[in-house]
């Protein structure tokens, strides 16, 4: 190395300091003994906003932590696993009953996936509400969207693996149901997982695209994703007229803070992780065979029960199941070129209701699905019950949804910069205060604790009064009776209550209640 | 962050280490065939981890300058208690 080339080599920034604590030194030294090694003062990415110490900017990386944990407990699993129809469930078997902590491994494993799933949807539902679909990170949204499926791709190959009567029949039915998918999808689809349609071909089918295809597309997806960050940053807060404070601008490097801050949320993701997999231990169900398959009830994973639910509604039944599908693929669709259907510069959460609105709904519906799709196991659903669910949930979110709008946003000024700010003439007090954006959510939190509260109090308590007619008085129905009037009783309390603090600054309420104004100052 | 603040951090660090090498041992030292195994095993590894988180989080505060949170040390320290009944229950 010549004189030049050892002047350019950057120095560690870590040494330890002059007079510093015993501990801090200690650190220190460490620290510095690793950046000089692996040479992360050479700064290949760049310093992030303090902002982004945050747990919601570091979901999609907390998918790729359990990605990290799949792949380790995956390959650990593979020693013993043989991907043969035949030999599929007892290997898995002897995983469980053999290998020392062999079903801590399993059930390690099968959680994480669920956890990478519930992150991912996290990940995107968080960038949808604060947009960070927009310019210039359109296409990070796009490669997000096709990890997300390569997620649930993961998913679905995985779970046939086991070769379960559980697991088998749902996955004869999903491919089952890609036959309905319009041509030449079905087709591609078909060749791509199916193969000759034996059951061995298949089986190693799902687990080529299980252990190495899907992992090898996820990773350069990944990649490509890490750069367009770099290239572009981490998106603003959406704070709305609030400017964020000069301490939240400030620059962090990547190493050692927002790695460290990256692994501690990696550390207690594995606590929570790990506890569970020893409180929860996973049951294998027994091995596929036709007849017991024939017995029992196909029904997918959790997180495409959404779907199946869906595609139970009776109107869907036989050739409307393509027309199922279709719409299905056009929700994923329109979740990929979101960026170029949403192209409205503002952030500002104020200034997107419909949008906000839709993915509220959205939300709800998946929910709704999923707990449906639970309680009613391999169930044709009759259209009027599926339009009443359906439809009802749709209407209530856009009820809140819109009454959260009236409520909270009311006369707040328009905003039209990237983070939804104002123009710098528009009023700021009394909006542009931490301490009302704070109030605000408290208020629109406690509106939906209470409105929940009010709908089981609702339904429970008209569930009880028609159990009291049908029935006649038992201690159990008077008990569920009042528990659900007491419910009720808290929530029309508690909203007349909330009604009356909204309303104390105006001076436009008559008739004051002392007891409503404990700590209230003019 | 106060000189006072430092002290209680050093102090902090010495307790996560020794109570994360005494994990260390007991994750070495385990019957990986007994039935227990499996719950000992994860309570030493989340034992381990929060250690770390905890020792991660004030190297961050120390170097920023910062003050400690409270919650963040509370929580840290609840769940290492936690953890240690569960493994003398567990045992």
């Amino acid at each position: 190395m010549t004189e030049q080339e050892e002047e350019k080599k950057p120095e560690s920034r870590f040494h330890p300091p002059e007079g510093a604590a015993t501990h801090e030194r200690a650190l220190a030294r460490v620290v510095h003994w690793f950046d000089s090694r692996l040479g992360l003062s050479y700064e290949m990415l760049r310093p992030a906003p303090a902002y982004s110490v945050n747990p919601f900017y570091w979901l999609g990386a907390l998918a790729v932590v359990a990605f990290g944990i799949q792949a380790v407990t995956g390959m650990m699993m593979m020693i013993y696993y043989i991907p043969t129809p035949t030999q599929a469930y007892s290997s898995t078997l002897y995983i469980f009953q053999n290998v020392s902590y062999g079903r801590f491994l399993e059930t390690v494993h099968l959680y994480t996936a669920y956890a990478m799933i519930m992150l991912a949807f996290m990940h995107m539902m968080r960038g949808y509400f604060v947009s960070v679909h927009k310019k210039p990170h359109e296409l990070m949204w796009v490669t997000g969207m096709i990890m997300g499926f390569v997620t649930l791709g993961f998913g679905f190959t995985g779970y046939l693996l086991p070769w379960t009567v559980v697991s088998k029949s749902a996955t004869d039915v999903g491919i089952g149901m890609m036959a309905a998918l319009p041509q030449p999808l079905s087709n591609f689809i078909q060749f791509l997982i199916v193969g000759g349609g034996t059951d061995s071909g298949t089986m190693l089918r799902f687990f080529d695209l299980h252990v190495v295809v899907l992992p090898a597309v996820l990773v350069i997806l990944l990649a490509a994703k890490m750069y367009m960050l770099e290239a572009h940053g981490v998106s603003e807060p959406v704070t709305g007229p609030v400017p964020i404070p000069e301490k939240k601008r400030k620059l962090i490097p990547i190493f050692p803070d927002l790695t460290f801050y990256l692994l501690e949320l990696a550390a207690l993701f594995g606590v929570a992780i790990f506890l569970i997999s020893v409180a929860f231990p996973l049951n294998l169900p027994p091995q596929y065979t036709p007849t017991l398959a024939a017995q029992s009830t196909p029904q997918p994973d959790w997180y495409f029960l959404w779907i199946y639910q869906i595609l139970k509604i009776s109107i869907f039944e036989g050739p409307g199941l393509t027309v199922a599908l279709t719409l299905i693929s056009l929700v994923f669709i329109g979740l990929i070129v979101l960026p170029f259907v949403d192209r409205g510069t503002t952030r500002r959460i104020a200034s997107r209701r419909n949008f906000i609105t839709l993915g509220l709904i959205f939300v709800a519906e998946v929910a709704a699905l999923t707990i449906w799709g639970y309680e009613t196991p391999g169930k044709i659903i009759p259209n009027e019950q599926a339009v009443l669910i359906l439809g009802g949930t749709a209407l209530v979110v856009a009820l809140v949804s819109a009454g959260m709008y009236r409520v909270i946003f009311r006369g707040l000024p328009k905003g039209t910069g990237p983070r939804g700010g104002s123009s710098p003439n528009a009023p700021s007090a009394p909006y542009a205060t931490r301490a009302f954006n704070n109030a605000a959510l408290w208020t629109a939190t406690s509106f939906v604790v209470l409105l929940t509260l009010g709908t089981f109090g609702i339904g429970g308590s008209l569930t009880a009064a028609v159990q009291l007619i049908m029935q006649g008085a038992t201690y159990s129905i008077l008990t569920s009776f009042a528990i659900s009037l007491a419910e009720l009783s808290v929530a029309v309390a508690g909203t007349v209550y909330l009604l009356y603090r909204l309303d104390l600054g105006t001076g436009s309420i008559k008739r004051r209640v002392k007891a409503f104004e404990v700590g209230w100052k003019q | 962050m106060t000189e006072l603040g430092e002290r209680i951090g050093a102090r902090i660090v010495g307790l996560l280490l020794i109570i994360s090498g005494a994990s260390v041992v007991g994750l070495w030292t385990m019957d990986t065939s007994a039935v227990s195994g499996e719950s000992l095993f994860a309570i030493f590894l989340s034992m381990d981890l929060v250690c770390f988180a905890m020792i991660g989080y004030i190297y961050r505060v120390t170097k920023g300058g910062d003050d400690f949170g409270r919650f963040p040390l509370f929580f840290g320290c609840c769940m290492l208690l936690l953890l240690a009944f569960a493994g003398i229950a567990t045992i």
